[in-house]
C-alpha cells in the first residue's frame, strides 16, 4: 500500500514537471508571436486611414447594446461615453434587463425620454419586453425596459432591436474610448474574408481620471486589488488573445467589447440565455458552425481600440467573477465536447479546445493539488529538497517572466500609463502576484470546478464593483 | 548534465529574460521622454520659422534652414509640422512644395523599392498624403507589379486617391478587374477611396461601368457614384442598369436614382415602379425607398400593396416611403390597418410613430379637408386599438389645442369600437 502511495505520489510531481513545461512552453511561443505581431501593427497603424473610415458613408452603421441590471450608479456615465464615439453611424441601446434598482427612472430622467410604441420583432426569444423609450433629440439612443432574464437574455433583446448590419456588445460599467470603436471596424472594412466578431483591449478604468466624456488622466488604482487585474489584464489581452489572433483560434473575445456581425449571429439563433459565459459560448459557436459548414471566415482581435472597465476591489466579488468566468468556460467546453480532437473542426477541434481543457479548465487544479502533494512528498522524504526549492523558483520566476512581459508590451506600443511611478509600480505588481494573488486564483478557479461537478451552474453576480475612479470637475 | 543543472540554467535563463525585459523598459522610456521632448522643441521652434517664411514669400529663400537629414529629430519635426500644414486649405500648396524642395519626395520615393513591406507601405503612404503629383506614375507601377500584397495594394488606392489626379483613378480603374478577381482589394476600400478624387471622378466612373460587364465593378463603382455630386449622366448610368441581370447592380441603381430629388435631374419614375415587383427583396426594399424619396404619388397604390409584403424590411420601407408622401397615402395605410394582418398592422403603426406621421394626423384633425380628416381620425383610431396610443396619450398631456383634446378624448374612447 504504502509502495503504491509512493509511486502515486512520485509520479504526480513528474507529471506536474511535464504539465508546467508544456504549459509555459506553450505560452512562450504566445508571446513571442504577440511581440512580432503587436510591433508589426504599431507600424501599420500609421497608415490604416481611420479618418477617412469615420468621414466615409460606406462605413457601416452599428448599434452599441448595453445591457444594464442594477446600474444606476454608473449607467448614465457608460451611456454618455457610448454617444460619444467618434463614428459616423451608430446607435445606443440600452437594455434595462428588470433592474430592481432606479436604473430606469435615473436613464429616463437623464435623457428626458418618453415611451414610444415600437413593435418589438421577437426573432430571437427573450423575457417580454415591457417599454420602448426615446428622445427625438437623441435619435440614436433607445431604451428598452424588459422582464428579467440575463445578460445573453437582453443582448438578444438588443439584437431584436438593432437596425445595424454590425453590433457591439458593451459591459454598463464600461467606457469606450474615443475612437474605438473606428479602430475596430477598420479590419472588418480591410478583409475579403468575412469577420464575424472582432474583439478590443479591455483595461481597468479603476484609477483613471475623466471630464465628461473623455479620458483626462490614466492612472494606477490604490487598491491593491486592482493592480493585480491591471497587469493581469495587460497580460491577457497584450499577448494571450494577440497569439492566438495569429492563428485564428480566438475562443474568448470580451463580453465587454465586442463587434459582431449580426447576420452571422443572427443566423446561429443569438446568444444561449443558459450560458454563464454568453461571451465565450456564441464565439465557439461561430467557430464550429463556420467549420462544419466549411465557410472562410475569421474572428479577430485588435490590441488598440480600447474599453475601460471597472474591476472588482474586493475579494468577495473578485472571487464571485473568477469563479463565474471558470464556470463559464466548463459549460462552454462541455456544450461544445464533440469538437474535442475532431479533424473535422480543424485546429480548433484538435488543438485549441484541448488546450483549453487541459490548461484552462484543469491547470488551477493541478495547481492546487500541486500546492498541497508537493510540499507533502517532501515531508515524507520523497521529495528532493533542492529540487522543490528550484521548481518553486521557476515557477515563480516564469510568471514573473510573463507579468514583466506583458508591462514590457504595453511600453512598446500603447504606453497608456505615461507617469515613471506607473511603470516601477506595474513592474513590482508583476512580482507581488505570484505570492498569493495567483494561488488564490487558482483555488477559486478550482472551487469552480467542483461546483460544476457538483451541479452548482448559477450566474454569481459581481455587486457594485465600487471603482475608485474620479471624475475632474469642470473648471477644476 | 545533471537535472540540478538544467533547473539551474533554465532559472537563470528566465532571470535574465525578466531583467532584459525590465531595463528594455526602462530604457525605451528614457529615450523616448528624451527625443519627444526635443522632437516637441524643434517642432515649436520650426513651425513658427515656417509660418513666417510662408507668409513673408520667402520660404524659397530661407530653404536652407530647413533642410535637414533623414533620421534626424529636425527632419521629423518638419515632417510633422509640413503634414498639420497640408491640411489647412491656406497653406496645403506651400506644404506640398516643401516636402518636395525639402527632399522628402525624393527620400519616400526611394523606399518604394524596399522589400520590407512595412517600410514600403509607410513609404507610399506618405507619399499619399503629401499629395505628390510626381509620384503618381511610380505609385501606378507598384499598382500593377505588386500582384500579391493585399496591404501594398490597400495602400497605394488610398494614396492615388489623395494624391486625386485623374490619370490615377485610370489606373486604378484599369486594374479593378484584376484586383477584384484575385481579391487583393475589398470593395469597401475601393468605394471609400474613389470618393476622394471628387466630382471629376464621375465620368471616368461611368466610363468605365459601362466598359465592365462584370457585375462587382458595376456595383462598386454605382455605389462610389451615389456617393459623389450627382448628375444627370449618373442618373442615366443607374437607369441603364435597372435591368441588369444581377439583384446588386438593380439595387445599387436605384439607391443612386433615390437620391435624384432635385429639380435639376430628370428620372423616369416608371423605370422604378417596376422594379416594386422585383423576385428579390432588397431591390423591392430600395425601390420602395426610393419612390419614397421621390415622392411618386402615383407608386402609392403599389407602395401599399408592399405593406403586405413577406419581407418585414420592405414592409418597413414601404410603410416609411408612404408615410412621407401627403395625406394621399392615408388610404393606402387604412386599407391595411383594416386588413387582418396583425404583423403589417403593427408594422404600418409603428413607421407612423417613428417617421412623426401621427403628429400630422392629430393635425389633420382640425383640417378644413373633410375627407383627409376623417381618414386620419379613423388611422388614429385604429392606432390606438392596436396599443399605439402614445401619441395621443402624449398630446392630451403637453398639447394645447383643446379642441383638439376633445378629439382625441373621443377617438380613445371609440378605439375599442373598432
Amino acid at each position: 500500500m504504502k509502495g503504491l502511495l509512493t509511486s502515486l505520489v512520485l509520479g504526480f510531481n513528474y507529471f506536474v514537471g511535464v504539465y508546467y513545461g508544456i504549459f509555459n512552453f506553450l505560452y512562450t511561443i504566445l508571446l513571442t508571436i504577440s511581440l512580432f505581431v503587436i510591433l508589426r501593427y504599431i507600424k501599420r497603424i500609421k497608415y490604416i486611414p481611420f479618418t477617412d473610415y469615420r468621414n466615409s458613408p460606406k462605413t457601416p452603421p452599428v448599434s452599441l447594446i448595453i445591457p444594464a441590471f442594477n446600474e444606476e450608479r454608473i449607467i448614465i456615465r457608460t451611456i454618455r461615453f457610448a454617444l460619444a464615439v467618434d463614428y459616423s453611424a451608430f446607435e445606443v441601446i440600452v437594455i434595462n434587463d428588470g433592474s430592481k434598482d432606479k436604473t430606469l427612472e435615473t436613464i429616463i430622467d437623464a435623457f428626458q425620454l418618453n415611451k414610444i410604441d415600437l413593435v418589438h420583432r421577437n426573432f430571437l426569444k427573450t423575457k417580454p419586453v415591457r417599454g420602448f423609450y426615446y428622445n427625438p433629440e437623441i435619435p440614436n439612443l433607445l431604451l428598452v425596459d424588459k422582464e428579467r432574464g440575463n445578460k445573453a437574455d437582453a443582448l438578444n433583446c438588443g439584437i431584436n432591436v438593432s437596425r445595424s448590419p454590425y453590433f457591439c456588445s458593451v459591459d454598463a460599467d464600461s467606457f469606450l474610448d474615443r475612437e474605438a470603436l473606428i479602430r475596430l471596424i477598420a479590419p472588418i472594412l480591410e478583409s475579403n474574408v468575412p469577420i464575424l466578431a472582432c474583439g478590443g483591449v479591455v483595461r481597468v478604468l479603476n484609477g483613471v481620471t475623466f471630464q465628461n466624456t473623455t479620458i483626462r488622466e490614466v492612472n494606477l488604482p490604490k487598491n491593491t486589488l486592482s493592480m493585480f487585474q491591471v497587469v493581469e489584464y495587460l497580460r491577457a489581452f497584450l499577448f494571450g488573445r494577440v497569439g492566438w489572433d495569429v492563428v485564428n483560434s480566438l475562443l474568448i473575445l470580451s463580453g465587454a467589447f465586442t463587434l459582431f456581425n449580426k447576420a452571422a449571429v443572427l443566423e446561429l439563433g443569438g446568444y444561449r440565455p443558459g450560458n454563464i459565459s454568453e461571451d465565450m459560448e456564441i464565439i465557439v459557436r461561430l467557430h464550429r458552425h463556420y467549420l462544419k459548414n466549411k465557410k472562410p471566415y475569421r474572428i479577430k482581435f485588435v490590441s488598440d481600440p480600447i474599453c475601460w472597465t471597472e474591476v472588482p476591489e474586493k475579494i468577495r466579488m473578485l472571487g464571485r467573477q473568477r469563479r463565474r468566468w471558470q464556470l463559464g468556460l466548463m459549460q462552454t467546453i462541455f456544450q461544445h465536447r464533440a469538437m474535442i480532437f475532431n479533424p473535422r473542426y480543424g485546429k480548433i477541434g484538435m488543438f485549441v479546445i484541448p488546450y483549453y481543457v487541459f490548461f484552462e479548465m484543469v491547470g488551477p487544479l493541478v495547481e492546487v493539488l500541486g500546492y498541497i502533494i508537493v510540499p507533502l512528498a517532501y515531508l515524507f522524504g520523497l521529495l528532493n529538497f533542492e529540487f522543490l526549492i528550484l521548481f518553486l523558483i521557476l515557477a515563480i520566476f516564469f510568471g514573473i517572466f510573463l507579468s514583466t512581459a506583458g508591462i514590457f508590451l504595453e511600453e512598446l506600443t500603447y504606453r497608456r500609463y505615461p507617469k515613471w511611478s506607473n511603470l516601477f509600480r506595474l513592474l513590482l505588481y508583476g512580482v507581488y502576484e505570484n505570492f498569493g494573488y495567483r494561488q488564490i486564483g487558482s483555488l477559486w478557479r478550482t472551487q469552480a470546478l467542483f461546483q460544476y461537478v457538483m451541479g452548482k451552474r448559477e450566474w454569481e453576480y459581481v455587486k457594485g464593483k465600487g471603482a475608485s475612479f474620479k471624475e475632474k470637475e469642470k473648471g477644476k | 548534465m545533471s537535472v540540478k543543472l538544467i533547473f539551474i540554467i533554465i532559472i537563470l535563463s528566465v532571470l535574465s529574460l525578466i531583467l532584459f525585459f525590465v531595463f528594455l523598459s526602462i530604457w525605451r522610456r528614457v529615450s523616448h521622454n528624451k527625443k519627444y521632448k526635443e522632437l516637441d522643441r524643434q517642432k515649436e521652434l520650426y513651425r513658427e520659422k515656417i509660418l513666417f517664411a510662408i507668409e513673408g514669400g520667402k520660404v524659397f529663400q530661407q530653404i536652407i534652414d530647413f533642410r535637414s537629414s533623414p533620421k534626424t529629430i529636425k527632419w521629423q519635426a518638419i515632417e510633422d509640422i509640413l503634414f498639420e500644414l497640408i491640411d489647412e486649405i491656406e497653406y496645403e500648396e506651400n506644404a506640398r512644395e516643401l516636402f518636395d524642395w525639402l527632399d522628402y519626395v525624393a527620400f519616400y520615393e526611394k523606399k518604394l523599392e524596399s522589400k520590407n513591406v512595412i517600410r514600403k507601405a509607410t513609404a507610399i503612404d506618405k507619399l499619399g498624403k503629401m499629395s505628390s503629383k510626381s509620384s503618381m506614375k511610380k505609385l501606378l507601377e507598384i499598382l500593377a507589379n505588386e500582384k500579391n500584397n493585399v496591404e501594398i495594394i490597400s495602400v497605394t488606392i488610398r494614396a492615388l486617391s489623395r494624391i486625386g489626379l485623374i490619370e490615377g483613378l485610370r489606373g486604378i480603374l484599369e486594374q479593378l478587374s484584376d484586383l477584384l478577381r484575385n481579391s487583393l482589394i475589398s470593395r469597401k476600400t475601393i468605394e471609400s477611396s474613389v470618393i476622394n478624387f471628387g466630382p471629376a471622378a464621375v465620368p471616368v466612373l461611368i466610363e468605365y461601368g459601362r466598359k465592365y460587364d462584370d457585375p462587382h465593378i458595376r456595383a462598386s463603382i454605382l455605389e462610389a457614384l451615389s456617393d459623389l455630386p450627382l448628375t444627370q449622366s449618373s442618373c442615366s448610368f443607374a437607369s441603364e442598369n435597372l435591368k441588369n441581370s444581377e439583384a446588386e447592380v438593380r439595387a445599387k441603381s436605384l439607391i443612386l436614382l433615390g437620391l435624384s430629388n432635385t429639380a435639376a435631374i430628370t428620372v423616369d419614375p416608371d423605370s422604378i415602379l417596376s422594379l416594386l415587383n422585383d423576385n428579390v427583396w432588397f431591390v423591392r426594399l430600395q425601390a420602395a425607398k426610393a419612390l419614397g424619396n421621390l415622392k411618386v404619388e402615383k407608386a402609392i397604390g403599389m407602395l401599399g400593396n408592399l405593406l403586405l409584403d413577406e419581407n418585414w424590411q420592405v414592409r418597413n420601407t414601404a410603410s416609411r416611403a408612404l408615410a412621407s408622401m401627403n395625406d394621399a397615402s392615408l388610404d393606402a395605410f387604412l386599407k391595411i390597418l383594416k386588413g387582418e394582418d396583425q404583423y403589417a398592422r403593427e408594422s404600418v403603426c409603428e413607421e407612423i410613430e417613428r417617421t412623426n406621421l401621427a403628429q400630422r394626423l392629430i393635425e389633420n384633425l382640425d383640417s378644413n379637408d373633410r375627407m383627409v380628416c376623417e381618414k386620419s381620425k379613423e388611422i388614429l383610431k385604429y392606432m390606438s386599438y392596436l396599443g399605439f396610443s402614445t401619441p395621443l396619450l402624449e398630446y392630451l398631456k403637453n398639447g394645447d389645442g383643446n379642441r383638439l383634446k376633445g378629439k382625441i378624448y373621443m377617438i380613445l374612447n371609440g378605439a375599442e369600437a373598432v
